[in-house]
Order: C-alpha cells, then sequence, then structure tokens
C-alpha cells in the first residue's frame, strides 16, 4: 500500500479546511410563540469568512440585541437548501427571513407565496411581490462623491480605478465615481484597470503603479483584500487614495484622503424594524446615506489638504442626495 | 506604446520576483527527481510566518527568516511523506496546498484581531531580493547543478537513481538537500510578496505563482536560462498588460488579463529543442 500514507494526508487536509464551514449551522430554530418576534438568516457560505457572510451575521447579531429578536441562522449552498429552508421558516412562523445574496431570489418567490405571513428578504436583486423584497445598498452615493473629490483636487485631470473582478456592484460605484468626477469636468478622465481577483495584493500594487504611471494623481480600489496593495502602492509614490466599504483612513492615514463606507449591520436592523413595525412596503428596500447605512468618512488629517471649496461642494451634493432632490446614477443589475 | 513599455519593465522585474524565486527552487528540486506541486502552498505559508515573525520583532530581517522557516517546515513534511515514506508526490503536493490554504487562513483570522498585528509591517529599506533572485541565485545555481560533483550526482538521482545507489551515494540525502534549497528559495520569495510586495498577509494571496512556476519549470525545460526567460516574459507580459489597461486604448481587459500566459506558452514553445523530463522525475 505505497499510497495510502499519502492518502490519509490528503484526507487530513481536506478535513481541516472542512471544519472552518462545518462548524456555523446554528440549532433548529424553536417552535412557534406569539410574543417573541423571530427573524431567520441564511447565508451562502461560513459566517466567519471575515466578509460578506460575517457581516450579514453581524447584522443578525444587532437584530437580536436591539429589536430584540429571536434568530436563526442557516447557511445554505444549493438552490433546494434556500427553497427548504425558507419554507422552514415560513412553517415556523417566522415574521422575517433574509438570504444573503441575489441567488436566493427564486427561492425567496416561491416560498414567499406559500407562506404570506413571512417577510422574505434578499440582499441585492429585484424580485417584489406581496412579501417579498430585495435590499439593495446605495454605496454609489458616496463614490459619486468621490469622484467630485478626486476631479476638483486633481492636478493631472487623471484618477485610477483599480477592481478585482468586473462585478455588475463594483461597476455600478465606478461608474458613479465616473459621472461625479465628470459632473465637475466632464473633460476628467478615468481610468479601470481589473486584476481577475480579490487575493492577489501583489497584483493590485502592479495596477496601481501602471495607473499612477499613466498619470492618475487619485486612486480608489473596489478590490477587497487585495487593495492592500493599491495602499501599498499609493504610499510608495505619494498618491491620494480612497478607501472603499470599511473606513479605511486608517489604512494608510498619509494618503487615504477619505472611504467610502456601507454599513450593513445596521441594514439589517433598519430593515427588521421596518418589518416589525409594519412600515415594509412591497418594494425594493433602497438603503443609502438617508438610512444612516452609506456615508463617506473623511480622514480629518487631511481634509485639510482639501480647499473648503470643495468640501464645501460635497457637503451641498450630499445634501442634495439625503433630501432625495438629486439621483445618483448607477448601473443597471 | 514605448514609452509604456519602457515604464512597466521596471515594475515587471521586482513584481516578479517571488515568481521567479519558485521557479529556480523548483527546478532544482525536478532535478532531482522530486515534483513538488505544493510550492504554492510553501510560499503561502512562508508569507504568513513572514508577517508573523516580521510583527512580533518589529524587523523585517527577522520577518525573511521567519518565511524561510515556514516554508522549511512545509518542506520537511512534504519530505517526510515523498522521501521517508514514499507516498505519492502529486498526492501529497496537492494535499500540502489543500493544508496550506486552510491552515493560514484559519490562523490568520485568529491572529488579525491581536492589536500586534494592526500596527504596520516593518519595511525593507535596502532590497537586496531583486539582484539576488535575478543574477547571483541563477549563476549559483547554475554553477552547482552542471560544474560540481554533487550537482552531477543531484541530477543522476532525477535520471538514473539506481545509478547513484551503485555509485554509494545516498538517493534520499541528495533530494532532502534540494527540497532544502527550494525551500529557503520559496521562503524568501513568499517573505518578499508579503513585506515588499504587499504590507502584510491575506487569505491565499499567492493567488496561483506557484503553479505558475510549476508550468514555467516545464516550459522552461528544466533549465535555469528557460526558468529566467519563462519568468521574465510572463512578469513583463503581466506588467505591460496593466499598464496598456492604465491607457485605455479600448482592449477587453479579460484578453489583457490572459496575456501573460499566453504570450509565455507561445514564446516558450516556439523555443527549438527537446522536451524531456528528468527521466525518474515524479518516482
Amino acid at each position: 500500500m505505497k499510497r495510502s500514507p499519502a492518502a490519509l494526508f490528503l484526507l487530513l487536509a481536506l478535513a481541516c479546511g472542512r471544519t472552518e464551514t462545518a462548524q456555523s449551522n446554528s440549532a433548529p430554530p424553536a417552535a412557534p410563540s406569539k410574543e417573541t418576534l423571530k427573524v431567520g438568516l441564511l447565508t451562502p457560505g461560513a459566517v466567519n469568512d471575515n466578509g460578506w457572510n460575517a457581516i450579514a451575521y453581524e447584522g443578525l447579531q444587532q437584530i437580536k440585541a436591539k429589536l430584540p429578536a429571536e434568530v436563526s441562522h442557516q447557511e445554505t449552498k444549493t438552490p433546494a437548501e434556500r427553497e427548504e429552508a425558507f419554507r422552514a421558516y415560513g412553517a415556523q412562523g417566522y415574521l422575517l427571513a433574509f438570504g444573503h445574496g441575489f441567488e436566493f431570489q427564486d427561492a425567496a418567490m416561491k416560498a414567499g407565496a406559500q407562506f404570506p405571513k413571512t417577510v422574505f428578504i434578499t440582499t441585492s436583486g429585484s424580485s417584489v411581490s406581496k412579501n417579498v423584497a430585495p435590499m439593495v445598498f446605495e454605496l454609489e452615493q458616496a463614490t459619486y462623491l468621490l469622484g467630485v473629490i478626486a476631479a476638483r483636487e486633481s492636478k493631472t485631470g487623471k484618477a485610477g480605478l483599480v477592481g478585482g473582478m468586473n462585478l455588475p456592484s463594483i461597476a455600478s460605484t465606478f461608474l458613479a465615481f465616473k459621472a461625479g468626477a465628470q459632473s465637475v469636468n466632464p473633460k476628467f478622465e478615468v481610468k479601470e484597470v481589473y486584476t481577475g481577483n480579490f487575493d492577489d495584493a501583489g497584483a493590485a500594487k502592479l495596477a496601481t503603479l501602471s495607473l499612477i504611471n499613466a498619470g492618475c494623481d487619485f486612486i480608489f480600489h473596489q478590490a477587497n483584500e487585495a487593495g492592500r496593495g493599491v495602499f501599498d502602492a499609493c504610499r510608495e509614490r505619494k498618491v491620494r487614495c480612497f478607501g472603499s466599504n470599511k473606513n479605511q483612513n486608517d489604512v494608510a492615514p498619509e494618503v487615504v484622503v477619505a472611504s467610502a463606507v456601507l454599513d450593513v449591520p445596521t441594514a439589517f436592523v433598519t430593515v427588521a424594524t421596518r418589518v416589525r413595525d409594519h412600515q415594509f412596503k412591497p418594494e425594493v428596500q433602497w438603503l443609502g446615506m438617508k438610512d444612516g447605512i452609506v456615508s463617506l468618512v473623511w480622514n480629518e488629517a487631511l481634509k485639510k489638504s482639501i480647499a473648503p471649496a470643495t468640501v464645501a461642494e460635497v457637503e451641498r451634493i450630499e445634501k442634495t442626495i439625503r433630501d432625495g432632490s438629486f439621483k445618483v446614477p448607477r448601473g443597471k443589475f | 506604446m514605448i514609452d509604456v513599455i519602457a515604464q512597466a519593465l521596471p515594475l515587471a522585474v521586482v513584481a516578479s520576483t517571488p515568481l521567479l524565486l519558485a521557479v529556480e527552487g523548483e527546478t532544482v528540486v525536478e532535478r532531482s527527481g522530486i515534483i513538488n506541486l505544493g510550492i504554492e502552498g510553501m510560499m503561502l505559508t512562508a508569507a504568513m510566518t513572514a508577517v508573523v515573525a516580521a510583527q512580533l520583532t518589529g524587523s523585517a530581517v527577522a520577518g525573511f527568516a521567519g518565511g524561510i522557516a515556514g516554508a522549511l517546515c512545509i518542506g520537511a513534511l512534504f519530505g517526510l511523506f515523498t522521501i521517508v515514506r514514499r507516498a505519492d508526490q502529486i498526492v501529497t503536493g496537492t494535499a500540502v496546498n489543500l493544508l496550506a490554504l486552510g491552515l493560514t487562513g484559519f490562523a490568520w483570522r485568529e491572529l488579525e484581531q491581536r492589536d500586534l498585528f494592526t500596527r504596520s509591517v516593518p519595511r525593507i529599506t535596502f532590497d537586496v531580493i531583486v539582484p539576488a533572485a535575478w543574477i547571483i541565485v541563477p549563476i549559483a545555481l547554475a554553477i552547482m547543478l552542471w560544474n560540481t560533483s554533487f550537482g552531477l550526482r543531484l541530477r543522476a538521482c532525477g535520471e538514473n537513481p539506481e545509478a547513484v545507489r551503485a555509485s554509494g551515494s545516498s538517493v534520499d540525502a541528495h533530494r532532502w538537500i534540494a527540497l532544502i534549497i527550494e525551500s529557503v528559495l520559496a521562503g524568501i520569495g513568499g517573505a518578499y510578496l508579503a513585506l515588499a510586495l504587499s504590507s502584510g498577509f491575506a487569505e491565499n494571496m499567492t493567488a496561483g505563482r506557484g503553479f505558475i512556476a510549476l508550468s514555467i519549470v516545464i516550459f522552461g525545460r528544466w533549465k535555469l536560462k528557460g526558468a529566467l526567460l519563462g519568468t521574465a516574459v510572463f512578469g513583463a507580459t503581466a506588467a505591460i498588460q496593466y499598464a496598456l489597461q492604465a491607457t485605455s486604448r479600448g482592449v477587453p481587459f479579460h484578453l489583457l488579463l490572459a496575456a501573460p500566459y499566453v504570450v509565455t506558452l507561445l514564446i516558450l514553445c516556439g523555443i527549438a529543442g527537446r522536451v524531456r523530463a528528468p527521466e525518474s522525475l515524479g518516482k
């Protein structure tokens, strides 16, 4: 049996990889009762991923503490699992069930038709029925403002965008950035570079340096973990840049001027509160600056280097976004 | 166009240094008859241990030492199964990659919450790695492999291990030494990726460099000249395609992202010469 040690080792290695994903299935929800409000969450992956699924789980924990509510979480990977899990929440009298992703729409529509008393919310998407709706985050409102800052403060008339993959949600934030920049100066050039993944910080750094070589003096990224390479390149060449999704002003405080921040956990709480207070309407749940979900956070130390007129202009536009008189352009998806 | 290339090439030399170190290491180890598919996991582990060591000591030099130590651990594990237990090298290499991806991801999530890891990573002030990787290491390895009797025996382990045994030398000892050389090089490569090309660790940050290294070794015909040429072509094309994306000439970025693979393949396939792997590779 020449191969057996290797095969054993392979199994061991696989087991190590699996333990991370297998631990997060929670116990089946308890029997229904009238007093407690019950909220369920389905995620497409493990909730300790430090990203997409982790922020949804954080949202669920905040719902538990703030509403308060009894909560349940399940990890579902296949269409059949999603439908089954949604149906289970409906059958057990859950008031609200979240499906964390575009891919939960079909399951939500099917379960929604069968259990009219439960509200099914998907994170992003467009399917709406009487008790089914997506929540859509308007990060574009903040990236539009970043575009305005870049166009006002740039000396070269060029800004660069670094993307991991060309996903619709990412392309949409870039589109808004471009629209913001060109609202200031129609000839302002915005260059885009994609690296093809979200892991390779080395590639993101190379992409950023290429943009700087091409004359860009403001950089914005949507490269998640690989964004580290973007900040490194900017720090090396002393080029100003912006943070995305999280407040990244502290990652490279000498070059990050501001961040476009998205507060997903609060979005979950906001939607759950709407449903609890019977404020839920069967329509896309837009969540942006008005709701405190999206914000532009300045790096106070670098804000001084920005012309007061630019800061005032950004504040003025932000006000029109908040009161709804100005709609920021976004991609269709 | 010329200025685009001129600006991209210096970036390419630096950015492809970790890849080059991996290719050089894998060339040596495959010459000794071992195919180490786990080099991706080896570099990834080195990247993480380098960051941990650098953060604990506040010194980039200690970071590189930590990277080498991490890669040596993976090398020892791989050698234990393939050289000592004679396990299948492909299966073991695959297992090493899965193990490294899972373990580094898990360990990093636990570690990055600590205060120690939120401060910035120490930077290297004087970059000796790039000239070493592109000039000193290939010359040294070429002399070792082709101009010393040790190198002759090491290559013989890859071609005809029976002959080495018959001459009274230990095949296993030579393979262990080759594996140690590879681990040191891959360790430096992983550390350079985390400490110089980036400023910290991210899950799966090697992003397939180890697998690209494996194919460059094959297309480079198990020679150091081929290793240098293949890495140079791959690295230069990668840097130039980013420069082309940045100058927005209207070429779809998907095509540009594929360019490094296609160009390397075409150039190395076009070079005349018989493709022959070491006779006892993987056995």
